[in-house]
């Protein structure tokens, strides 16, 4: 285990005493740069009323290279496979070292707002998103209910 | 007596006009344009051709001014040839006609900067080119560390060069932008340094705000908007205090609101703050000529030719000081005689002005006696002292303005000691700023050699070279940067250094500060060794790599510029390790760093080593190894030892000497020639170099490659290389490789 850089210690620091609304990020007790992440579904959106819990791991290179982001809880969503891998660009080729787990976060959050079917991780459920919208969304409120329910 | 001009006399002069277009290239700057031999001979044909004018003017004495064309032509004739006040003097005579326009005096204008010129190069012969820049905007030494250099105010919109000093985006020069400071070059308009920026707002906001206001000034007297430049320029002199480019530019635009003595007190003012520099006297020269005040504008606009003002701007000027000059003393001075004019008059200004340049003692003890008289502003001279229109010739005047000249270029701001000429200097106030205004946005800690990229954005210069392993992009807007620059050594931003250093104090409390993403202890901890997994090196083998991973080229850089130039060569493994438990310490050698980041390194192994401890750092490998070497034999058992290694030596040389010379010579080319047996190989930590030359050709396995390293005796490497050679030699393998058949 080596030595926790400056720059993890501080971004944790912030999450846990400036936490952003909707978001919540902790560290696991054992490993500092795994993270346990819970994101409630935004307001407006199939996935309102929801709690959504997703691991972030920093790699050895975070900075330089982005975190690994999955979700755990099952989503009904045409940028998140089965897995629960995420299609974001930040998160690959478009990443920069001066985003944050913050930010990252932030893009996830919005994510759930405005799915995109025209850039698919999930082939099933963009398709159904483009082709009918109506059902696609009752799918995504009825998982949210099944799987993501607060309770 | 009165004159009038004769309509002939109109008709000579549209002709003579003629002459002067035709001739123009002669205007005055011949001297510098042609040879000393060409000069000479110019100047000898004007005197025969002068000699010739003169009998013309003489012969036709009595006639009146008639021959206006000729004492007009004989005038410029003595101009050319440098004549300068015999040109005048001549000329203040033909003004007794009437002025004549101020375009007549074209010839004597030019003659006039060339003779103010030559004073300042024979004077001053050695002007490098930023010393010049230096000049032209009067850079003074003392100067705060924390302005622009070349304003010296608070930064408008700072730009930083790739040598680490900030100016702002006004001053610097375009399209390619070549440093005041040390003359480095940034081949581009570099971008906004927004660190900068906002520190200036901070630190600074009235002064900010002010140059802002500035600014929006300039842009409004540049429209032909006096009035609200005016206000603007008023409104920024009380929020952000008197400065002399404020002073300058409030200057003119009275002048041009016709407020001329408001324009002349400012101008002053702008004169004293900064002596040298070469815009605030063409100000003033500007509001002088239009107060009337024809010798002391001559005066302004001669000292602005010398401090570096654009001559062309100014010969207009100095032209039209002229010929006010002129009718001024058309009227006072008597008809000259021409009988018994006395044309050594320049020679008499030569030997003045030698007294002067040779004798400087007299020059320096009028200084002395100034430094010591009290209420006196040190840019006056005496000169100042003995009003202007007391002096009543011309060719006085002129003796009087190169005196002032010479006195202005000797002038050192180090004896500035009057406080209201002195520039503010710009303060910390530490209050008004907070760390995490000096945090670097990649490791979250205060800037260690802070740099700042072309697009204007400023990180930790590790940090920013740790980014491009992996990408030539700004982190923060993600601007392509150009490899070869990204790539180039980078040089810390003196302000941001300068602001750490009145924060922190000194340079070691910076560094102090647990704010770095990897501190050198952990990375230089010597027990660990950086690793590269790849593939099985061997002692005293050369390893050619090719090095493109980002964390890899981290490494390298590391080992590099920490100087250890080692690493530790481990080659793969699948289970249950990341790499094997053996491998070979590398020595850089040689390493060729290419264009996009990536380097070939020609590189040596040195001793084998097992690995005891790993762990991972900024994505590449460590680990804490033990150094293996070979057991010692007894004495007994090397003469068998000795047999055996020159048996299978024989035999391996053998086997590669028959290889086809293609193959061979390809061999040589990566792991070089085969080493010759030591004489105490034995007693060698690793054996006999040629064994793990031989080994590194033999076909076998990653496996068995570590497994060899792995090995401490000689005795078992021998027999192994033994057997595969037999092996090889019974197999098709070696029909295929080599030219002979068994």
């Amino acid at each position: 285990m080596s030595v926790l850089p400056r720059r993890i210690l501080k971004e944790t620091q912030r999450l846990l005493q400036e936490p952003v609304p909707g978001i919540s990020a902790e560290p696991d007790e054992g490993n500092a740069r795994y993270f346990h992440v819970k994101v409630t579904g935004p307001e407006d959106s199939p996935f309102e009323g929801g709690l959504f819990k997703l691991e972030l791991f920093l790699p050895e290179d975070y900075p330089m290279s982005a975190p690994k982001v999955r979700f755990i809880t099952k989503i009904y969503h045409p940028n998140i496979d089965r897995l629960g891998r995420i299609c974001l660009d930040i998160l690959k080729d478009k990443w920069s070292p001066a985003l944050q787990i913050r930010t990252v976060l932030l893009s996830i959050q919005a994510l759930l707002s405005a799915p995109n079917p025209d850039d698919p991780l999930a082939n099933d459920v963009a398709e159904l998103w483009k082709v009918n919208e109506f059902e696609a969304i009752r799918n995504a409120k009825e998982w949210t209910r099944m799987y993501a329910s607060e309770n | 007596m009165p004159f009038a001009i004769h309509e002939t006399v109109e008709v000579g002069k549209i002709d003579f006009m003629a002459e002067v277009a035709t001739n123009d290239k002669f205007s005055g700057l011949y001297i510098s344009t042609y040879g000393a031999e060409q000069q000479q001979q110019l100047q000898q044909e004007h005197q025969k051709r002068d000699g010739e004018l003169l009998l013309r003017i003489q012969g036709s004495r009595g006639a009146g001014y008639d021959n206006l064309d000729a004492y007009i032509e004989y005038a410029d004739s003595l101009a050319k040839c440098g004549r300068v006040c015999e040109s005048l003097d001549l000329y203040a005579q033909c003004f007794r006609a009437g002025p004549l326009p101020s375009n007549f005096l074209w010839h004597v204008t030019s003659a006039f900067l060339e003779l103010i010129r030559l004073q300042v190069a024979d004077d001053n012969p050695v002007i490098r080119p930023e010393q010049q820049h230096h000049q032209r905007h009067g850079h003074l030494q003392s100067s705060s560390p924390l302005g622009c250099g070349v304003c010296d105010l608070v930064f408008r919109d700072p730009v930083t060069l790739l040598c680490g000093h900030t100016f702002c985006q006004g001053c610097v020069t375009k399209p390619t932008v070549v440093c005041t400071e040390c003359g480095e070059r940034t081949p581009y308009q570099p971008h906004v340094n927004v660190l900068i920026k906002s520190f200036v707002e901070k630190l600074w906001p009235s002064q900010w705000r002010a140059s802002e206001l500035l600014a929006e000034g300039k842009a409004l007297y540049r429209q032909d908007k006096f009035h609200s430049a005016l206000l603007k320029l008023n409104q920024a002199y009380y929020t952000g205090g008197e400065n002399y480019a404020l002073l300058n530019i409030r200057s003119r635009v009275l002048l041009k609101l016709g407020l001329n003595i408001n324009a002349q007190s400012d101008a002053d003012r702008v004169v004293q703050m900064k002596p040298k520099w070469s815009k605030g006297h063409f100000t003033r020269g500007m509001t002088l000529l239009s107060l009337g005040k024809y010798h002391e504008a001559l005066l302004e606009f001669s000292l602005s030719a010398v401090l570096g003002e654009n001559l062309q701007k100014l010969k207009s000027q100095i032209n039209e000081a002229l010929q006010r000059l002129l009718i001024v003393y058309s009227k006072d001075t008597e008809v000259l005689d021409l009988d018994n004019w006395n044309p050594i008059a320049h020679d008499y200004l030569q030997s003045c002005l030698n007294t002067i340049i040779n004798g400087t003692y007299a020059f320096e003890n009028t200084t002395d006696t100034l430094l010591n008289e009290s209420n006196v502003v040190l840019h006056e001279s005496t000169f100042f002292k003995k009003s202007l229109c007391e002096i009543n010739t011309i060719t006085e005047l002129i003796r009087h303005i190169l005196v002032e000249i010479m006195h202005v270029k000797h002038y050192t701001p180090s004896v500035q000691n009057n406080t209201a000429v002195a520039a503010a200097v710009l303060k910390v106030d530490k209050l008004l700023l907070e760390e995490s205004d000096f945090n670097c946005v990649l490791c979250c800690g205060i800037f260690r050699n802070p740099v700042t990229t072309l697009c204007g954005h400023t990180y930790c210069m590790d940090c920013l070279e740790h980014n491009f392993d992996y990408s030539f992009h700004c982190p923060l807007c993600l601007t392509s940067l150009p490899p070869c620059l990204a790539l180039s050594k980078k040089h810390t931003v003196k302000f941001v250094d300068e602001l750490l250093l009145s924060m922190y104090g000194s340079a070691q409390n910076c560094s102090l500060s647990p704010s770095l993403n990897w501190s050198p202890e952990m990375e230089y901890d010597s027990s660990y060794l950086p690793v590269f997994v790849c593939t099985n090196a061997f002692p005293s083998v050369s390893c050619p790599l090719h090095v493109f991973e980002p964390q890899y080229r981290l490494m390298i850089r590391r080992c590099i510029e920490s100087g250890t130039r080692k690493f530790a060569m481990i080659s793969q493994q699948r289970f249950p390790m990341r790499f094997a438990e053996y491998g070979t310490v590398l020595e850089i050698k040689d390493r060729i760093l290419m264009g996009n980041g990536c380097s070939l390194l020609s590189t040596v192994g040195t001793q084998r080593f097992r690995v005891l401890v790993r762990k991972e750092h900024d994505g590449y490998d460590m680990a804490k190894v033990q150094y293996i070497r070979d057991q010692h034999f007894s004495a007994d058992k090397l003469p068998d030892l000795n047999k055996l290694h020159n048996e299978v030596l024989q035999r391996g040389m053998t086997w590669f000497n028959g290889f086809r010379p293609e193959i061979k010579s390809e061999i040589l080319r990566t792991v070089g020639f085969p080493p010759a047996a030591e004489e105490n190989w034995e007693q060698l930590d690793d054996g006999p170099a040629w064994t793990w030359w031989l080994l590194s050709l033999l076909p076998l396995g990653q496996t068995a490659h570590t497994d060899l390293l792995a090995n401490t005796s000689i005795l078992v490497r021998l027999k192994v290389i033994n057997k595969i050679l037999s092996r090889i030699e019974q197999s098709s393998l070696s029909r295929r490789i080599t030219s002979w058949s068994p």
